[in-house]
């Protein structure tokens, strides 16, 4: 204790809001503001790519037909055939965009932009992160970068369509299919930008988690979303210059002529492609799931620690095994970096390799194993509140199991032969990203709402968000592993092509339908974020009885953050100690109220 | 706590008990007809195998989920347990899982080992070498003609394959533009024709793809089931079949068929105007029969490609025919002659010499 009694200098440095109007709007370095400037421009990507989904959906239901509502602006256009239904390529552009906007423009910038800017100094008791005006730049080159990305559509004969993961040759020569061109470079360029912005995010972060702790914050007294985030800002500057120098290289094919990624004696349609040749495609395979793979962790290691959070607040119980839910982010991580080859089962890399990776696969299982039967163990002898938080908490819990029970199958090589690259695999990722990760944005968001906004978000509304969203996510999703059984491809713009898929064609109408459900529903969601911000019910600063700093500061948090850098007494997670008359006991209560160790 | 452990056990316990006891049959099974009979069987048994561990898992960590909500439901005056964990517990449920993780890596080895590291020898004149060379967006196949060897005038160059019944068949493919991905669904085979290198897979198909005329679908017999029935030809099956009497109908989406849901097809076989009597594989041999005594009309199995490889890439679809081997062994004669009489179109051939033989001359030769 004696370590932490005198609180560090540094950190009793107030700062002053800046009054004008750019500087606290525009071009703020408060990590609260930047919180909300992610979340609001993620919010924003998340339409964009659910609505590129809905696109697919209809015409996966009902092929070569008009698009209902868009099909008449977009009428011959880079989407559109002449009559307003997706044509091929469009297609190809709404599978790549609607994959690449959710993953490097929703949810990683959520998780990471949103939650991690807006938590982590609050919850390891800071004024703010470590380089404030590197915060702010990571958003503006985000910003440009999802711009970008954006623009790729307009470009040339069309947006990038060689699917988010960009396998050349495809997406390596310029003439093998419509938008593989410009539109492809943009999107290059985007991906770029945004790993950019990731590492300096994760630099960011890292450093104030070691150094900007406050007096009595251990290691073991952080909550377990600020672990979460400790561990994928490890990954991101792991992992993401990889990512980097993938894009790069494929850029200088592109726009140089090299051939990092192409073989010699191609040739596309007839024309001979003029490569020196020499480069490999599986060497694009190699560096792009060696980011990507740990990129899958990064998309659902913050969720598990949101979700960690809210069972155990709900539960009113410690959480259980806290050391062991450390143990195994830690443990997903240094697992998560020799999987990346279980992406490749099938495309010819020596299956000596794929032996290897099987095993490893195996092995990532476990971790994710032990800490859903840690949240059981939360929730059991708990006195269980039913917020709407702790609904999408719950949620996510057992759409989590779904999505990692499936991977097995895939982890198993004999099995993956069948299902590789089918909707099994569409079905299992969108269980971890969207059933896992989604739900935990939503339980985090409606949670952290009153410290953000100083408003409560809707209950009613929130309820309805919450079943709708739950009934109509499985009803899209689950039937998507029979899809996958049956054999159906990915990314194939037309299921009635093949004669063996024409028995289950009736399931892709019926997913397609739940799909505009489940768009539709989002908007409820969205429309009482708003709503509540300015019209929500007042705020108290503790609603839920939480005991993580951020709960002892009024509703909405001022720029300052603490008025006086706390002392840390107590672990994040002692509810129902039985010791203060209340069953929660917040962080920097005074250690003689006794209880908690940590 | 005690209470409820002791009601949860057999719970736990049952559920269990209720998966292991189910079975197989009561599993739904939506996997197209497994005709591989090399190692078809074993992989999905080892698909159903994961399915009981992974249903077991699920019923028991959903099912506490449920129990938990229902049992420990916050009530006025209901007091939660204060405890930070369990060293106990957590062994357990980090050691059965890892056991039960290692032990399906362990029981699977064996069968990818078989697959992807175990080949039969393309100097085996028992195995048929077929050669795969896709480029956007159509399948393109090779067989060695009547020399057995690769490269040279005789090759057979075709847009889909035949295979003769229970023969085994070793697919040596590349691509000469994108990476395509050679998926035969109801043989479950698939491996990336990757290019600049030559991936190979096999196996061996032991059923026949049948359309049955009569209730008007594709039906899946091994030579034995077969025998009884009356099978003849359509057009689709390829050149040198002098005898077809059938065509193969895809009813359209236009299709005035109210029934029609957007974008099905309806499927039939049309006798060929003119055919009165048709030539049919019946109880083993090759027989002339009125037309209106057919069975059924030999079918395809689909290939599908299944990497995205461009704007086409949802239409890049071929055949593959089992044939009995007779039938086979006729077909194979026609096209060899076809390749020597004609030759094949230079369009065809000079992507495969520039890009195969020329560029990869290794390619060629079999392996031990």
């Amino acid at each position: 204790m004696s370590e932490h009694a005198e609180a560090h200098a540094p950190h009793e440095h107030i700062p002053v809001e800046p009054r004008g109007f750019i500087r606290k709007y525009i071009f703020s370095i408060d990590h609260k503001w930047i919180g909300k400037q992610y979340l609001v421009t993620a919010l924003f990507f998340m339409l964009v790519g659910g609505g590129l989904a809905m696109m697919m959906r209809w015409q996966l239901a009902y092929p070569d037909t008009p698009v209902p509502i868009v099909g008449n602006m977009l009428k011959s256009s880079w989407i559109c055939g002449e009559n307003g239904a997706v044509s091929p390529e469009g297609f190809n552009q709404l599978v790549t965009m609607h994959g690449s906007i959710m993953i490097f423009l929703v949810v990683i910038p959520i998780l990471v932009g949103a939650f991690g800017n807006f938590l982590i100094p609050l919850h390891v008791g800071a004024r703010d992160v470590a380089f404030p005006f590197l915060n702010a730049l990571s958003y503006w080159i985000y910003l440009p970068a999802g711009i970008l990305f954006m623009t790729s559509f307009f470009v040339g004969d069309g947006g990038a369509g060689s699917g988010w993961t960009a396998y050349p040759p495809l997406s390596d020569l310029n003439n093998s299919s419509p938008g593989m061109h410009y539109g492809q470079i943009f999107w290059l360029f985007g991906v770029f930008l945004v790993g950019f912005s990731s590492i300096l995010g994760g630099m960011n972060f890292m450093t104030t988690i070691i150094k900007l702790r406050a007096p009595g914050m251990t290691w073991t007294r952080m909550p377990l979303v600020t672990w979460a985030q400790f561990v994928t800002a490890l990954f991101q500057l792991l992992a993401t210059p990889v990512l980097a120098s993938a894009m790069m290289l494929l850029m200088m094919d592109k726009l140089f002529g090299c051939s990092f990624f192409v073989p010699k004696d191609l040739v596309v349609s007839g024309d001979p492609s003029t490569r020196a040749g020499g480069g490999h495609p599986l060497l694009w395979q190699h560096i792009f799931w060696f980011y990507s793979h740990p990129a899958v962790y990064i998309l659902v290691l913050p969720g598990m620690g949101i979700a960690s959070d809210l069972i155990a607040t709900f539960s009113r119980k410690p959480i259980f095994g806290y050391k062991v839910m450390v143990i195994s982010m830690v443990g997903i991580m240094g697992l998560g970096f020799i999987v990346w080859g279980h992406h490749m089962f099938q495309s010819g890399m020596d299956p000596r390799v794929g032996m290897a990776f099987m095993m490893s696969t195996m092995l990532i299982a476990l971790p994710s194993g032990v800490k859903v039967f840690n949240w059981l163990g939360t929730l059991w002898g708990g006195s269980i509140r039913f917020t709407v938080p702790m609904m999408h908490a719950l949620s996510f819990l057992s759409m989590f199991i779904i999505g990692g029970l499936s991977g097995l199958w895939m982890a198993a090589t004999p099995v993956d032969i069948f299902i590789h690259d089918t909707y099994y695999v569409v079905a299992h990722f969108h269980y971890v990203v969207f059933g896992g990760t989604l739900f935990a944005v939503f339980g985090g968001l409606i949670f952290w709402f009153p410290k953000m906004y100083g408003r409560m978000m809707n209950n009613t509304l929130g309820y309805i968000h919450w079943f709708l969203t739950f009934v109509s996510f499985n009803l899209v999703f689950f039937p998507m592993h029979i899809l996958g059984e049956a054999g159906a491809m990915r990314r194939v713009s037309t299921h009635t092509t093949y004669e063996f898929l024409q028995p289950i064609q009736w399931m892709n109408v019926m997913i397609s339908h739940a799909a505009f459900v489940l768009g539709t529903a989002q908007l409820i969601f969205i429309f009482n974020l708003f709503w509540s911000m300015y019209r929500g019910k007042k705020a108290e600063a503790n609603p839920w009885q939480s005991n993580t700093l951020e709960w002892t500061m009024p509703s909405p948090i001022p720029y300052h953050n603490f008025d006086k850098i706390p002392i840390v007494n107590h672990g994040p997670y002692e509810y129902s100690t039985g010791s203060n008359g209340t069953d929660f006991m917040p962080q920097n209560a005074p250690a003689a109220t006794g209880g908690g160790h940590h | 706590m005690r209470g409820s452990a002791r009601l949860l056990t057999p719970l736990a316990a049952a559920a269990f008990a209720l998966f292991a006891a189910l079975p197989a049959s009561a599993v739904p099974n939506w996997l197209p007809p497994n005709v591989n009979a090399s190692y078809g069987t074993k992989v999905d048994d080892l698909y159903f195998a994961i399915y009981f561990i992974v249903a077991a898992f699920f019923f028991l960590t959903e099912g506490l989920i449920l129990y938990c909500c229902i049992a420990f439901r916050g009530r006025p005056g209901r007091k939660a347990k204060y405890m930070h964990g369990s060293n106990v517990a957590e062994t357990v449920w980090t050691v059965i899982p890892a056991l039960i993780l290692i032990g399906i890596g362990v029981a699977q080895a064996g069968t990818w080992k078989e697959i992807r590291m175990t080949f039969p020898s393309e100097k085996d004149p028992n195995t048929l070498v077929i050669q795969t060379f896709p480029k956007q967006y159509e399948w393109a196949f090779r067989y060695a003609g009547a020399d057995g060897a690769f490269g040279t005038a005789d090759d057979v160059y075709q847009n889909g394959i035949h295979i003769p019944i229970g023969r085994k068949v070793l697919v040596k493919l590349s691509s000469s533009d994108v990476i395509h991905s050679f998926f035969v669904p109801h043989a479950r085979v698939k491996l990336d024709a990757m290019p600049g290198m030559m991936g190979r897979t096999w196996f061996t198909m032991d059923k026949v793809s049948v359309w049955n005329l009569k209730d008007q679908k594709m039906e899946v017999l091994t030579l034995e089931e077969m025998k009884s029935k009356k099978v003849a030809w359509a057009l689709t099956n390829g050149p040198s079949r002098q005898a077809w009497g059938y065509k193969l109908v895809e009813a359209s989406t236009d299709a005035p068929d109210a029934q029609l849901k957007k974008g099905m097809k309806k499927y039939s076989y049309e006798l060929l105007t003119g055919k009165t009597n048709v030539q049919v594989w019946y109880e083993g041999k090759v027989q002339d029969v009125p037309a209106a005594e057919v069975d059924a009309v030999f079918h395809r199995y689909e290939i599908a490609c299944a990497e995205l490889c461009g704007m086409q890439h949802f239409n890049m679809r071929s055949n593959v025919f089992v044939d009995p081997p007779e039938i086979y062994d006729t077909w194979y004669k026609g096209v060899c002659d076809q390749a020597v009489k004609t030759g094949s179109p230079e369009v065809t051939t000079a992507r495969w010499h520039t890009y195969w033989d020329q560029a990869h001359p290794t390619w060629n030769k079999a392996i031990e």
